[in-house]
């Protein structure tokens, strides 16, 4: 049985808005990560997808791509909230706003 | 061969970066020394190269080699080359020959200084420029160098950067010298787009191609360049100025790098100017301009370096002369010897200015001759050299030039001989006023309160400051034989292959007569300066306040070029924005409470910092919110 690409990007955009949500709903770093994650997978998801029906490889190398940045990303994210609980701050994103104008 | 011309360039490098990583690991006295040693191996290797040059058949004293290449495009092609011909292994000998001596005598005049390493890099460096210069084999690495000697110059003009007037010079030269740098930049630029090349050997070869308005154009552009460098009207208004600099800074300028590099660029590129015969003919009147100008100048000056400044500005003309009549030989001879008897002079000026404890001024010197004869004695051979008395080295180097104006017999050729002649006149007058308000004639009573003790102390100098002398005065003396008329043809022979067009040169008898006028002009000169300054009388003054008081004015004054670039540039700039301040900000914005501008642009500064909140999810919804609306946009507008 073969499932079209709309399936796919159906799967992606519930996948993406589920993240999204995340990212603008909970109020902790872990979790936000954790939605972000999700953003980027549903991304690559697409990606993919795409690059199946097309036939190239162009969209899967894009998602391996992502997937490095991805980490990337998470080592930082991961590493400042690591840091935050060292020094015992809150670790909720409404409290740390001295970035305030 | 190439290996030691690579060599001679190399080590003033080395000596930049080992003096700016290592000099405070240095003894103070260990930077300058380790200067002067770089220097002399670049010396040995210049001369070994020039040897072994000389020892080839005479149509393979052209060598060039490249390092690597910087860019290439189709044909197109530039590299860090050297050009190892005739004339590259002449310059190479004076930059770093005479360079040698004027890092040893910096080691004892900049003695007690508390920066001389930084001193001796930038020197190192001002050489290393101008080696740059001269080895190239192209025009675009030239330019590289031109513009690492204007910022060496300016690095050392204002080497005491804690006197105003030190910076102001330092930025005049700078600025001076960028107007010259963009006249022979667009100058290059448009020899590549005529002639698709930058290479020497390329543009020499494809030169007849261009039509003489093509040539006359580059040339007249190289000749902006050339000007500024060499400080020629109507750019020479920064070399004066440059003297706030320390005194072996302008005895490096005026003799070994910088200012010879116009005549250089003008002897180079001859087979480019030879087509553009009506540019040369501009030179040779704007060396005629200027060495009289200069010469006149010269005589009312009282600052004993600004004297001798501006009798480098006036020698350089005579060099620009030579080059004008395409006497290129005898306009590098003549750099040649003036190389030796300039840095003669203004080191002996250093012994001066040493033994006075700083004072430039010629009305607090005076008598003393007693006090320092050797300085007084090689005074006299640069004194004597400079006025081209028969036989000093001056002395055939300028007739050479001169006698090539004779040899032409235009109306160009004409007004360089008498104007040439002229200007030995005035070259006499100043040269022996110096010479005499600063040794003969009574002690002022600074000079007696402050010389006698300081050389009873020290001597005349140190010898790391005297032996460079001696050794520049012999040259003074002597290297003028190299070219006795008729004798011997060391210089013509040896540069006669630079010009693939031939090159003019007086039969023995124009130079002989023209050494004979020569001599007697300079002595009547000499004569004048010392009917009216050996002795104190008030004839000068008479003559400044009277009968000769406009001229002497307009001379005081430089001839008023400063006063013309103040009312062109200055004044307009300070006018537009007086106005602008005054009238627009004042009249436009009357309306306004005071502060208005800074109330208003704080209002809308308040009203949109509320959106920066500081907490991160709300830019996060922004963002979102933003980006499904430009993509809902995408979906109404459809495809």
């Amino acid at each position: 049985m073969s499932v079209g690409i709309p399936m796919f990007l159906a799967v992606s955009a519930i996948l993406f808005t589920i993240g999204l949500i995340g990212v603008l709903l909970r109020r902790s770093p872990l979790t936000i990560l954790l939605s972000l994650e999700i953003m980027l997978n549903s991304v690559n998801l697409t990606l993919v997808a795409f690059s199946r029906q097309v036939g190239g490889s162009d969209g899967q190398v894009f998602a391996l791509v992502v997937m490095g940045i991805a980490a990337a990303e998470v080592v930082v994210g991961l590493g400042l909230v690591v840091a935050m609980t060292r020094r015992s701050m809150v670790l909720d994103t409404d409290e740390l706003r001295t970035l305030n104008g | 061969m190439t290996e030691l011309v690579w060599i001679t360039l190399a080590l003033p490098l080395v000596g930049v970066a080992l003096l700016a990583i290592f000099g405070n690991k240095l003894p103070a006295r260990g930077a300058g020394l380790l200067a002067s040693l770089i220097m002399l191996a670049a010396f040995g290797a210049a001369t070994v190269a020039l040897i072994l040059l000389a020892s080839k058949p005479e149509d393979q004293r052209q060598v060039t080699e490249t390092a690597w290449t910087w860019l290439s495009a189709g044909d197109f092609r530039v590299g860090f080359d050297i050009w190892f011909d005739q004339l590259t292994a002449l310059m190479l000998m004076v930059v770093t020959g005479v360079g040698f001596l004027i890092h040893v005598f910096s080691i004892g005049y900049m003695k007690g200084d508390s920066q001389e390493r930084r001193f001796f890099a930038y020197m190192n460096m001002f050489v290393f420029s101008m080696l740059v210069l001269v080895v190239s084999g192209n025009l675009v690495q030239l330019l590289i160098g031109w513009g690492l000697v204007g910022l060496s110059s300016y690095l050392l003009i204002g080497f005491w950067h804690h006197k105003t007037s030190a910076v102001k010079a330092a930025k005049k030269a700078f600025i001076m010298n960028a107007i010259g740098d963009v006249g022979l930049a667009v100058g290059i630029f448009l020899i590549f787009v005529d002639l698709g090349t930058v290479s020497y050997s390329g543009v020499f070869a494809s030169a007849n191609t261009l039509s003489e308005t093509q040539a006359s154009i580059a040339c007249l552009l190289l000749l902006v360049g050339a000007l500024a460098k060499s400080a020629q009207i109507p750019l020479h208004t920064w070399l004066p100025d440059a003297m706030e600099g320390p005194t072996p800074v302008s005895a490096l300028i005026h003799a070994a790098t910088m200012v010879t590099a116009g005549v250089y660029l003008i002897a180079r590129m001859n087979p480019l100017f030879f087509y553009a015969p009506k540019v040369l003919d501009l030179i040779v009147i704007i060396g005629v301009v200027g060495l009289l100008m200069a010469g006149a100048i010269a005589i009312v000056q009282t600052d004993i370096k600004r004297i001798i400044a501006f009798s480098t500005m006036s020698q350089i003309a005579y060099m620009f002369v030579g080059v004008g009549l395409s006497a290129y030989w005898a306009g590098i001879f003549h750099l040649f010897t003036h190389a030796f008897f300039k840095a003669l002079l203004f080191m002996g000026a250093g012994l001066v200015i040493h033994a006075l404890n700083g004072e430039q001024d010629t009305r607090n010197m005076g008598g003393l001759r007693k006090l320092m004869p050797k300085t007084y004695f090689c005074f006299i051979i640069g004194g004597l050299a400079l006025t081209g008395i028969f036989p000093f080295s001056g002395g055939f180097s300028k007739d050479a030039i001169l006698g090539a104006g004779l040899h032409v017999d235009s109306t160009i050729g004409w007004i360089a001989y008498v104007g040439g002649l002229l200007g030995a006149l005035m070259t006499g007058i100043y040269t022996f006023r110096l010479i005499f308000l600063v040794f003969h004639r009574r002690m002022s009573p600074y000079a007696e309160k402050v010389a006698p003790p300081l050389i009873k102390h020290h001597g005349e100098g140190p010898s790391s400051m005297l032996w460079p002398v001696y050794i520049l005065a012999l040259g003074a003396a002597f290297l003028g034989l190299l070219q006795i008329p008729g004798v011997t043809h060391v210089m013509s022979s040896w540069l006669e292959p630079i010009s693939p067009y031939g090159m003019v040169e007086a039969t023995a008898g124009q130079e002989w007569l023209t050494t004979l006028i020569g001599s007697v002009v300079g002595v009547i000169g000499i004569i004048i300066a010392a009917h009216l300054y050996l002795r104190e009388n008030d004839a000068p003054e008479r003559i400044r306040l009277g009968r000769g008081r406009l001229i002497a004015h307009a001379l005081e004054r430089r001839c008023y070029w400063d006063n013309l670039y103040e009312w062109m540039f200055e004044r307009p700039t300070q006018w537009a924005a007086s106005f602008l301040n005054r009238d627009v900000d004042a009249t436009a914005f009357r309306w306004l409470p005071t502060d208005g501008v800074g109330t208003i642009t704080a209002f809308f500064g308040r009203s949109v910092v509320v959106m920066q909140n500081g907490i991160v999810r709300s830019y996060a919804l922004v963002f979102a919110v933003g980006i499904a609306g430009f993509l809902l946009y995408l979906l109404v507008r459809g495809t």
